[in-house]
């Protein structure tokens, strides 16, 4: 009973499921993900249920405010939840999630960790957050393109190990795609000049 | 906006945003050499047949004047 009290309150089962989940997730996935969690943190921030300082292991914000804005975010999942809609689900329990491991030392390395996965959708970020303002009812943050790369102070992602260079073949691989993509945006960006 | 703004104008305003996307996106073609970037950029352009292919190489050779080593 006891032990089962302990794992309920430290979060570490939950966090470490949500990490799994997250490295089976591919980076255009993880960039909505991203965009969802930021879209959520700007609202609750807006309403002034999640400030800044309640995702800084440092903040300074008073313990009941802390405990009030997790209890917020935790309510906000099951909302979620109970509403069929999982994808903003997974996006508060990415700050939920992120609180836990900031106010809990044995959970750092695993908030870190959540982050170094999290990470690797930054860079297909911005085209999500295109698509959710093309097809989103609501008014939304005006600042959302500039802050998808927030990460909790005192859980960036570990530093990887130095990547071995590509091969020829891969870089043609990269350039390739690359040009693709850029063609687009060039087209787009040519046929507003009419 | 207008649609006699010059090719090479027009060009160096893509530039910005499109740096900040292929940072994101293929941050190893900003880690390389410049010459990298730009063979991506133009290359795109050129395969985009937007505009003739000599106005691009056009374009192309005032953005180097411009901002080219001198």
């Amino acid at each position: 009973m006891l032990r089962w009290l302990k794992r309920r309150i430290d979060g570490t089962p939950d966090l470490e499921r949500f990490v799994t989940l997250l490295r089976g997730m591919s980076a255009p996935d993880l960039g909505t993900l991203v965009a969802v969690a930021t879209v959520v943190r700007l609202n609750m921030r807006d309403a002034g249920h999640l400030p800044d300082a309640a995702l800084d292991i440092a903040g300074g914000l008073p313990p009941e405010k802390q405990l009030a804005a997790q209890l917020k975010l935790s309510n906000l999942v099951r909302q979620f939840q109970k509403l069929g809609q999982p994808s903003d689900a997974a996006g508060a329990m990415v700050w939920s999630h992120s609180m836990r491991a900031g106010a809990t030392p044995e959970l750092r390395l695993l908030g870190r960790q959540m982050w170094g996965e999290l990470s690797r959708g930054f860079g297909h970020a911005s085209e999500a957050i295109e698509d959710i303002v093309a097809v989103s009812p609501n008014r939304l943050p005006p600042e959302l393109s500039r802050e998808y790369r927030f990460i909790p102070p005192g859980l960036e992602p570990m530093a990887d190990a130095p990547k071995p260079s590509p091969t020829s073949g891969e870089l043609a691989a990269i350039t390739a795609a690359a040009v693709a993509d850029v063609k687009a945006k060039w087209i787009q960006f040519d046929s507003q000049f009419g | 906006m207008k649609s006699d703004v010059p090719l090479s104008a027009k060009m160096g305003a893509f530039v910005e945003p499109i740096t900040n996307f292929i940072e994101d996106k293929y941050p190893m073609l900003t880690q390389g050499p410049a010459e990298l970037f730009w063979l991506t950029v133009f290359t795109a352009i050129l395969e985009s047949g937007t505009h003739a292919k000599d106005d691009v190489n056009r374009a192309i050779g005032e953005l180097k004047k411009k901002y080219g080593p001198s």
